[in-house]
């Protein structure tokens, strides 16, 4: 390609504007990530003062709250939590050891299991990261999917099941799904395993072994995604009417459109912006119900955890999960915010 | 053989409605390369035989009876997949409202691309579908269309997503061009351009468009054959130079007057009489402010300064977002300016706070643009009107007799005190959104665009009554108008606003017979049928 | 108001939780008389399957007539359904109403905090907000309304800016009124339909809440509830199925009710759905 003079001479021009450009908006980039980043720190630094109030507002001993209350503790260790925790010192002060507790990742001792509590939460992430995920996803698919069959049906049978089975999942309460599951699935037909997260002794290995964990993980996470999946496909259907019926969707049919080019191109994308919006802001109630799943199903994650130490009444473990989830909430909302500006042009940089 | 043959065409209207159909018996024809108008107040049933021949009704409109030949093919028979190939190939569509009608997720570029694709037995003939987009941008005079083409719709005006729309309408070189109401959404100036743009496309390539509006000034400027919609029926038609010179139908006569504003001659105001409100280098920033994100603020009051003598009536113009609201706004406090001086009588009013400003409120009101947001759905009329001295201190009983008098005064039933705002007409709202202003005995009426979302036939009859009040009650009137006719009507002196500050004041009739600032100029220029006004007001 | 209810009575769905809940609530206030046995106490043998012995739905591991634990279950149930959505419903739209009408900076912290309850997982901060004060009824009620005002905060925080800036608010403005006037007669009952559908909503989650807390252990230790029920059924569930799953359809019934009602409000007071759109 030869090159005219002229056209030379532009070139330095556009290319340093488009740097300058890109400079904006990278530096633009820079200020809204700092600016995400400090107001999940912000989150991150309220929950953790929630938790120091509720184990001073808790009837009691703040020190015995620490230890465990139910756990007749040994004066000695009292004596040094009281020390490491000042709290004979003033409120403020406590709040700070408190919260450098805290920044240093040391969440307490759960006096049950005699071990550090996020130790006891690391080990037992895996689980519920697993179930939640895949609850989650098959929420997700079949909530959208099934959203969107009522959609285009409006007002026909299929859009009246379809209703219908979406208000009974999400009437009903989520362990109790999880106990009929159970009594059909494994008591009656005898077909999958009612608890755990994996045939005990067996010693699969490999793709047996996810295999066998797949096999425990049906119940349970259909279980904690069928209320979720009626609430999606509620969403779903009702964002599709509400499009269908904007002036777009007008032009696309004055453009010739056909009505399936329509529906998945226009409809279906603009649809799901709210659906993955409210998905997003749900993350926690999802890991929230995960408590009630796994206790249900002793499936061997944080909720259980949770869950025993609700029955030993081992505080700090409690208060562990409670932080702990939310800050998995935290970065699982900066995730979601993420994809919203991947997806919407109107929120790019 | 028409073009386009509208036979005997009637469409139901779901039962239950004010009457039984949409449209009934309409028949006309259009012919190909001339511009048909189609016009008619809200409710005339434009607009249904606009989608009827689209074949884009709603579900519970169905056509009754009639023909629509379009090439020869009735198309009132046709199955749906044959309307699907001739809309957008042979039918091409522009729709009212520019800020919605694109898809919000989607390249400008895709959206025109995806309507060539779906016609591609069309669009072959025309070239490689990228340069066609890149040309139709660049025919409808977008700046680097290729920018344009990457661009989503949230980065473009109102006007440029009208003239994506009539590109995209434009692209396979359709014999015909439905415009429903392509320009009553955009500014004086943009409206000009796009129905320039609309002409010079329309001239240029033999396109037959089907045009409707409500606007007699519009149907002046573009139209070769007029055809006048009332209640669902055609009630005259003919070639528009035959209508518009001299129009057979009552209907037809009361519309154009209406558009003309051919007033009744107004007392003016004595040029002496003293100040009644000084505004004084009144500024007003809104900004955005955030820790991390970077304050984009944005001047709506520029430095404004103007002057209202006791019993005249100064009218402000400009386009939308010129700060006219703004500014009336801040008069009665409902945005606080930032700096200058709002004087009452030689008060200023700027400084005070909530409960210092509250003796001022009986002496300036407020008449709204939106009659139908500017009343309470849940009140009943009376109490709405009366809620005002009653905050006063007027006893209720006494305050709900005066709300009665005063509907009456605005040539309401005083009944209609007991009932509530949805079951008035808009123009009716509009009476008691003065009645309301009226019951604390202001000094100054500040009228905010209080005809702008009214038919043309209605706002004649609102103006009336506001020039008639004005004179029996003595009032000072700030009137604010993007309309440049409605100004030129009622106004003593007008300032003319742009981006926050005023660039011309004066006598109305001065500033707009001699206009010395360009923008007047331009604003001026840009009144649809501005030259069949000035044939029609002096002939 | 006459064509809400009569919008709702074509609503089969509307009128048929309307109708079911009258029962609930019927059953909850004649619990007594139906029952006057405690449902505490051992009534027959343990593990009696439904319908045998005079037991309509059976008894549990320890001989107590389920039927009667979901007679007293119910008036637990709605009590807690109606108190914490009161008091959810009273923070909610106090601190909504405020944000939206005050606006800037209060609005904004005011904001900040909603979100904050929002981010949290909600069922956790109640189980251990439950656990901390030991299980009462007024814990469980506080627990239930702190975790559930936020979406009434932000609905009505929503209702009260878009209707600040209503130009009928603006005229009342102008005309010199009160605050409270303006905000009592002007915003207020135009705010009111989604927060009564809201309302209605929320007393359905509230019951789904307190049987979960119950199911974990986590209920009024004096108070048979539906949730307990089921906890208790559950070790047994291969013996006696009935003891969990009655209880649970009494849940999912009173809830469904509750749902329906909800909607049919929903569409009874918006004019935009009654017309319902079609695709």
């Amino acid at each position: 390609m030869s090159s005219s003079p002229d056209l030379a001479a532009n070139v330095p021009a556009p290319s340093a504007s488009l740097q300058a450009g890109l400079a904006r908006s990278l530096l633009g980039l820079a200020l809204r990530g700092a600016a995400r980043l400090a107001k999940m720190l912000a989150v991150l630094l309220a929950i953790a003062i929630v938790n120091f109030l509720l184990i001073h507002l808790a009837p009691g001993d703040p020190a015995t709250v620490l230890a465990g209350q139910s756990g007749a503790a040994d004066p000695q260790f009292i004596a040094q939590l009281r020390h490491s925790f000042g709290l004979d010192r003033p409120l403020l002060v406590q709040l700070w050891l408190y919260l450098r507790h805290i920044a240093m990742l040391d969440l307490g001792t759960s006096y049950t299991q005699d071990r550090p509590v996020l130790g006891l939460i690391l080990d037992r992430l895996p689980a519920t990261l697993l179930l939640t995920g895949a609850a989650f996803a098959f929420a997700l698919i079949a909530g959208i999917a099934l959203g969107a069959l009522a959609a285009r049906r409006a007002g026909k049978a299929t859009d009246t099941a379809v209703t219908i089975l979406a208000l009974a999942f999400y009437a009903t309460p989520i362990f109790w799904v999880g106990l009929m599951l159970v009594l059909v699935f494994s008591v009656w037909l005898g077909w999958l395993p009612s608890f755990g997260m994996e045939t005990v002794g067996a010693g699969y290995r490999g793709l047996d072994h996810w295999l066998d964990v797949g096999r425990y993980l049906i119940l349970p996470a259909l279980t904690l995604g069928l209320f979720y999946m009626a609430v999606y496909a509620r969403l779903t259907r009702a964002a599709m009417v509400e499009v269908a019926g904007q002036d777009f969707i007008r032009t696309a049919r004055a453009k010739g459109l056909t009505e399936g080019r329509i529906l998945r191109r226009h409809i279906l994308r603009n649809a799901l912006l709210p659906v993955v919006t409210f998905a997003g802001i749900q993350a926690g109630q999802l890991i929230g119900g995960s408590v009630l799943v796994e206790a249900v199903f002793a499936w061997p994650g944080i909720g259980q955890l949770a869950f025993n130490a609700l029955l030993a009444r081992d505080y700090p473990v409690l208060l562990g999960v409670f932080l702990c989830t939310a800050a998995m909430v935290v970065v699982f909302n900066l995730a979601t915010d993420l994809l919203y500006r991947l997806i919407d042009p109107r929120m790019a940089p | 053989m028409s073009l386009l043959a509208v036979e005997h065409l009637s469409i139901a209207l779901p039962p239950g409605g004010d009457r039984a159909h949409a449209v009934e018996d309409v028949s006309f024809t259009l012919e190909p390369g001339r511009v048909l108008c189609l016009v008619g107040e809200s409710g005339s049933g434009k607009s249904v035989s606009a989608g009827a021949i689209m074949g884009l009704l709603p579900q519970a409109l169905r056509p009754q009876s009639g023909t629509i030949r379009f090439e020869g093919e009735d198309l009132l028979a046709a199955t749906p997949a044959r309307l699907r190939s001739l809309r957008g190939a042979r039918i091409g569509m522009v729709f009212q409202e520019p800020m919605t009608v694109l898809n919000p997720l989607m390249r400008i570029g895709d959206q025109i691309g995806e309507m060539l694709l779906a016609h591609r037995w069309a669009a072959r003939a025309l070239g490689p579908v990228k340069a066609r987009i890149a040309a139709l941008l660049e025919a409808v005079h977008l700046p680097d269309p290729g920018r344009i083409a990457r661009a989503y719709p949230h980065a473009l005006s109102g006007g440029q997503r009208q003239r994506v729309m009539i590109a995209m309408a434009m692209a396979l070189e359709p014999s015909l061009l439905i415009a429903d109401e392509p320009t009553t959404a955009l500014d004086v100036t943009t409206q000009m351009q796009i129905l320039r743009l609309l002409a010079d496309l329309q001239r240029r390539r033999g396109t037959a468009v089907l045009f409707i509006t409500h606007d007699f000034g519009v149907v002046a400027e573009i139209a070769d054959d007029v055809a006048v919609m009332r209640h669902g029926r055609i009630v005259e038609q003919g070639t528009a130079r035959q209508v518009l010179a001299a129009p057979a139908h009552p209907y037809t006569q009361s519309l154009i007057a209406a558009a003309l504003h051919e007033g009744a001659p107004r007392i003016a105001a004595a040029a002496d009489a003293a100040e009644l409100l000084g505004v004084e280098r009144l500024c007003k920033t809104y900004a955005r402010a955030g820790i991390f994100t970077r304050t984009r603020a944005r001047r709506a009051l520029d430095s404004v300064s103007l002057s209202l003598r006791r019993g005249e009536t100064y009218g402000l113009v400009g386009e939308s977002g010129s700060g006219k609201s703004t500014l009336a706004r801040s008069i009665v406090r409902l945005v606080q300016p930032e700096a200058g001086a709002i004087r009452l009588a030689g008060v200023d009013l700027r400084p005070l706070g909530r409960a210092a400003w509250k003796p001022f409120r009986k002496r300036v009101q407020m008449v709204f643009q939106d009659p139908f947001a500017s009343l309470n759905p849940r009140m009943r009329v009376g109490e709405a009107i009366a809620a005002g001295p009653i905050a006063h201190g007027m006893a209720r009983a006494a305050a709900l007799a005066r709300a009665a008098d005063l509907l009456a005064l605005v040539q309401l039933d005083p009944a209609a005190a007991q009932r509530f705002p949805h079951e008035f007409s808009g123009g009716q709202r509009q009476r008691i959104g003065i009645a309301r202003a009226l019951a604390l005995e202001p000094e100054l009426l500040i009228a905010d665009e209080p005809v702008s979302a009214l038919d043309v036939s209605v706002q004649a009859q609102i103006l009336a009554l506001l020039e008639d009040l004005r004179v029996r009650l003595g009032l000072t009137m700030l009137f604010i108008t993007h309309d440049l006719r409605i100004a030129a009507q009622i106004c003593d002196r007008v300032a003319v606003m742009r981006n926050g500050a005023i660039v011309e004041e004066g006598v109305t009739a001065q500033v707009f017979s001699h206009p010395a600032h360009a923008y007047t100029a331009a604003l001026l220029d840009s009144v649809p049928g501005r030259n069949w006004r000035q044939g029609g007001a002096h002939g | 108001m006459r064509t809400v209810l009569r919008a709702m009575a074509r609503n089969r769905g509307a009128l048929g939780g309307a109708i079911f809940l009258a029962l609930v609530l019927a059953l909850a206030a004649f619990a007594h008389v139906l029952f006057p046995q405690s449902p505490w106490d051992m009534a027959g043998a343990p593990f009696t399957p439904p319908g045998q012995d005079g037991f309509l739905l059976g008894t549990d591991s320890l001989g107590r007539d389920v039927a009667a634990g979901i007679a007293y279950g119910a008036r637990v149930s709605l009590l807690i359904g109606a108190v914490s959505t009161l008091a959810a419903l009273a923070i909610g739209v106090g601190l909504g109403a405020l944000a939206g009408y005050a606006g800037g900076l209060i609005d904004d912290a005011l904001m900040r905090v909603t979100e904050f309850f929002q981010t949290i997982p909600s069922f956790i901060l109640a189980v251990v907000l439950v656990a901390i004060f030991s299980p009462s009824l007024a814990s469980i009620v506080g627990a239930i309304a702190i975790v559930s005002w936020p979406p009434v905060a932000r609905v009505v925080r929503a209702e009260f800016r878009t209707l600040r800036a209503r130009e009928f608010v603006q005229a009342a403005e102008v005309q010199g009124r009160s605050r409270a006037s303006i905000v009592c007669r002007e915003i207020l009952p135009n705010a009111l339909p989604p927060i009564v559908v809201l309302a209605s909503l929320m007393v359905a989650s509230a019951i789904l809440l307190e049987s979960a807390l119950s199911f974990l252990g986590l209920g009024d230790p004096n108070l048979m509830s539906w949730g307990f029920i089921i906890g208790a059924g559950r070790s047994v569930i291969q013996l006696a199925w009935w003891v969990s799953v009655f209880p649970g359809i009494a849940i999912f019934l009173t809830v469904l009710a509750l749902n329906l009602l909800g909607e049919g409000l929903g569409e009874a007071l918006d004019p935009r759905l009654r017309q319902g759109t079609r695709l």
